[in-house]
């Protein structure tokens, strides 16, 4: 492919009740992310149009019933109309089983499209994990739902922010399993994805720095022994296959020296100590990625922001973010395969 | 004691590290000048981190407390004859520096206990070489709390104008769930309390760190939420402390420099450590509650590996020192 190849996302409008549609009205009006990329969004036309109301952004949509009819315009949002939202009886700001199961069938059909080579990624907003249970999906999230569609297991989330890119041992579990869950072998699967993460990210040879568990690295089995059982054996073994790979190193200070320019990219433990680190930057233009699946998918960091729903004035920065990184990563994907 | 300047004692900490050299540079741009410094260690040996600098030593050294306490001079060593000029930037942790920095110690907080020194700042140590006699201590609170018969003392950082607790600091994480527990979590809240109390804020809003991922999500992801930290938090409200929580560990230091916190309880060391350090925190003080004496010290440690170099940052123990003018001075106007 060439380097004017335009990415193909498809965009999913998330939950109806929250800010999702209003933001992406305010990110497809952006010349730069037209210029980028083309997209489509599946969701539902009606409550897209609403949304252009609320934001006031320029541009209009356009129902189709499926991608081949897309004719990627600028000043037009086209919308694959699933046509499941009902807007007189949508409570906007509010948990509804209505909207969930309508964001789960944008994700449905997302991730077909994705895999069937289609589009080139999925690039989704926000949902509501409440909502979705309430419809009868019971995920605890995007991630798990996203690697039941495509059928596999060794996922992992990356939050990308800045200069600071961060995988995930492990997430959505307690501290207690979040320890037992610390491994060689996941360890070593997260670095593997990580690695290739990078490199479609556009880093020809990644540096990937791997926290520790305990404090201070457990300095020398004074404070905990996972760093000499399990993490040292997992970047030795990492290195062996020629992997670029550090660690373990002092979870206070790894995450800023990555942040720093030192590495490409840190691997942390559990949730909290990767989140920690990347919220403290601010948490306003975040990228959540998920690494394992076949298909390219990025997504934007926040909740689906009830409180601003309606009215205008949700922040697109973090969709527009994530609609950068997911065109950046088919290009590399793309160059990579040549 | 009448003297208008607090008199502060500021022990050099292990001299096998950067504790001699950071007092010397502190003393030689001027120590802060709303207190009295007196160097508390082997006048040798601060002679020595002198010249090192290629700084001139004309210090008065006292021998005796009494005499140093009355002089009205605002810089001087008290000298414990301790020796140990062949240790000084040896670089590595030694028993015998570890025993003479917990010596200093250990007898400034006994004369300011006795109200003969105002407060004291103690140089970085190691708990590598926490050695009292022959008596090996784990870290400088233990010491602290058998030697000045304060069985509650407890360490509490204050990072700008954020105070902090953690409950389980130095600990394997794997430790740290069992040591959340209703009566630990309480505790922690009551110390931080007392020590926004003890600096004088106006405001005493404390929030709790919820120790599971989203704050354990109603139980899906951790039970500890439930079972110990919110009940917690319930008793502490029902004392009437400003208290909140469980908040999500991932957003509580975003919040609180926001301004919307005044103190933070840490379930574990790097909750807080990776927080402040993005956040760009170098001047953290650890201050002392539950302790029968002012006393600070800086939050770093003996930097074994710029010992010698002459390239250490004083500042964290200017901080230290400005915190415990701070507080003495405070003291007096109760």
């Amino acid at each position: 492919m060439s380097e004017g190849y335009k990415a193909l996302l498809a965009i999913t409008m998330g939950d109806a009740a929250g800010s999702g549609p209003e933001i992406i009205t305010k990110a497809l009006a952006k010349p730069e992310v037209r210029k980028l990329c083309r997209t489509v969004v599946i969701g539902d036309a009606a409550a897209m149009k609403e949304a252009f109301i609320f934001t006031k952004a320029p541009g209009v949509v356009r129902a189709i019933g499926r991608l081949a009819e897309a004719r990627f315009q600028d000043g037009i949002v086209e919308v694959i109309d699933l046509h499941n939202i009902e807007l007189d009886k949508l409570t906007r700001g509010r948990v509804d089983p209505m909207a969930g199961k309508a964001a789960y069938e944008y994700i449905k059909l997302g991730t077909e499209m994705t895999l069937a080579g289609e589009s080139d990624a999925i690039v989704t907003s926000a949902i509501n994990k409440e909502a979705l249970n309430k419809a009868g999906y019971h995920y605890d999230g995007h991630t798990q739902l996203l690697a039941e569609l495509c059928g596999v297991k060794d996922v992992a989330m990356m939050l990308v922010t800045e200069n600071l890119r961060v995988s995930h041992v492990s997430t959505h579990v307690s501290l207690r399993e979040a320890i037992e869950r610390a491994r060689p072998p996941r360890i070593l699967t997260v670095l593997g994805l990580t690695n290739e993460a990078v490199k479609q990210m556009g880093v020809a040879e990644p540096r990937i720095a791997v926290a520790g568990l305990n404090p201070h690295s457990g300095e020398g089995g004074l404070f905990g022994d996972e760093e000499m059982k399990y993490i040292t054996p997992a970047v030795a073994e990492a290195k062996r296959q020629g992997m670029s790979v550090i660690g373990p190193l002092p979870p206070d200070s790894v995450f800023l020296r990555t942040y720093e320019g030192q590495f490409d990219a840190a691997v942390a433990m559990y949730h909290d100590q990767g989140h920690i680190a990347v919220k403290m930057l601010g948490i306003t233009h975040g990228v959540n990625v998920t690494l394992g699946l076949p298909i390219i998918r990025t997504s934007v960091d926040h909740g689906t922001n009830f409180g601003k729903a309606g009215k205008g004035t949700a922040d697109p920065t973090s969709l527009i973010e994530a609609i950068n990184l997911a065109s950046v990563m088919v290009q590399n994907r793309k160059r990579l395969a040549r | 004691m009448a003297k208008e300047k607090p008199l502060i004692a500021v022990t050099t900490g292990d001299i096998t590290g950067i504790g001699p050299e950071i007092l010397v540079k502190v003393i030689v741009a001027g120590p802060p000048d709303k207190c009295r410094l007196l160097a508390v260690g082997d006048a040798q040996v601060i002679r020595s981190s002198f010249k090192a600098l290629g700084a001139k030593f004309d210090l008065p050294v006292f021998r005796n407390i009494e005499e140093a306490a009355a002089s009205e001079v605002p810089v001087m060593v008290l000298d414990l004859a301790q020796g140990g000029r062949e240790l000084l930037a040896l670089a590595r942790p030694h028993p015998e520096a570890g025993r003479m920095a917990a010596e200093a110690l250990i007898q400034s907080a006994k004369w300011a206990k006795e109200g003969k020194v105002d407060a004291v700042v103690f140089g970085p140590l190691v708990k590598e070489t926490i050695y009292l006699g022959k008596k090996k201590y784990n870290d400088e609170t233990e010491m602290m709390r058998e030697q000045l018969e304060a069985p509650l003392m407890k360490s509490v950082a204050k990072i700008g104008d954020i105070f902090r607790v953690t409950i389980a600091e130095h600990v394997p994480l794997k430790k740290v769930p069992e040591l959340i527990t209703k009566e630990s979590v309480l505790e922690a809240i009551e110390i931080l309390q007392e020590a926004l109390i003890m600096y004088g804020m106006k405001t005493l809003r404390i929030a709790v760190a919820a120790l599971n991922p989203h704050a354990g999500e109603g139980g899906m992801v951790g039970r500890e939420e439930l079972d110990h930290i919110a009940p917690a938090v319930a008793e502490a409200k029902k004392k009437g402390i400003d208290v909140y929580g469980p908040i999500p560990a991932d957003t509580v230091y975003v919040r609180a420099f926001k301004g919307q916190f005044d103190g933070v309880v840490n379930m574990y060391h790097d909750q807080a450590n990776i927080a402040l350090k993005m956040a760009g925190f170098g001047e953290i003080v650890v201050i002392f509650a539950r302790s029968p004496a002012i006393i600070t010290t800086p939050s770093h440690g003996p930097a074994y590996g710029k010992a010698g170099k002459g390239t250490a940052d004083p500042n964290n123990l200017r901080a230290a020192i400005e915190t415990a003018a701070f507080l003495a001075r405070r003291q007096r106007t109760q």
